[in-house]
């Protein structure tokens, strides 16, 4: 445990200033550090996994998304811990689906109409089981880029608000100034 | 092996290694575009977290 003492010897009452710092302080930062790389690594994986579609559309996608939520907690001061909180969950919950996605597509994929209805015992048309790999496609282009759009939109409304918060507050600061007689 | 063989093929080497080091940053340019920002992020919320947390004992001596 490291302890800096600091007094204040012109100080009418003698304050002294004892900044502690605790072991658990280190472990939390150390905990940060460590969930974010954990999430660049995982970013790094589920590309990986997908090939082709991962190095020309899940990386630029997801570095886009850190861009933007480092922005947002650059501009937006007064929110910084949230949206760096909400930037990191939300990149995890997209890589996390698009791996569930990965996983779960070469099992759905092979079923054909006839075994779904032999399974579920009901009559599936066998039109739909090509118009279901049509709709996986489909749900994987959808999620892929209206996530990514979605969090920019976020983050652009974010850095709006903020910006309006400050304009009213400098009205108010110069009525303030006005009444015054400090324009 | 002269002098001038030996910078010349130091060269090439070089050059070498220069276009590799382009072409390496060219293929991965969102990457190293997004790990500053993500660097950045990690380093936000510490300091966010860091100056919420009152770790100042003030005692009256």
């Amino acid at each position: 445990m490291t302890t800096e003492t600091f007094s204040a010897e012109n100080s009418r009452s003698h304050l002294h200033y004892q900044k502690v710092a605790r072991p658990e302080d280190l472990i939390s930062k150390l905990k940060i550090i460590a969930f974010y790389a954990g999430v660049v690594i995982f970013w790094l994986v589920v590309a990986s996994l997908y090939r082709g579609f991962g190095r020309n559309w899940i990386i630029p996608a997801v570095s886009v998304m850190w861009i933007a939520g480092a922005i947002t907690a650059f501009v937006a001061r007064n929110d910084e811990e949230n949206t760096t909180r909400e930037t990191r969950w939300v990149i995890l919950s997209f890589l996390g689906f698009l791996v569930l996605y990965r996983g779960i597509l070469p099992f759905i994929v092979p079923l054909s109409s006839a075994q779904m209805a032999a399974a579920l015992d009901i009559n599936i048309p066998a039109v739909s089981g090509e118009a279901i790999a049509g709709m996986l496609q489909s749900v994987l282009l959808l999620v892929s880029v209206l996530t990514p759009v979605g969090f920019i939109i976020w983050c652009g409304q974010k850095i709006r608000q903020y910006h309006g918060r400050r304009t009213r507050q400098s009205i108010f600061e110069k009525t303030k100034g006005v009444r015054r007689g400090q324009p | 092996m002269s002098v001038s063989e030996i910078l010349q093929s130091a060269l090439v080497f070089h050059v070498n290694a220069f276009y590799g080091i382009v072409f390496f940053m060219q293929a991965n340019f969102f990457l190293f575009l997004g790990l500053p920002a993500a660097a950045y992020l990690a380093y936000s919320e510490i300091r966010a977290k860091t100056s919420l947390e009152i770790d100042d004992k003030r005692r009256l001596g």
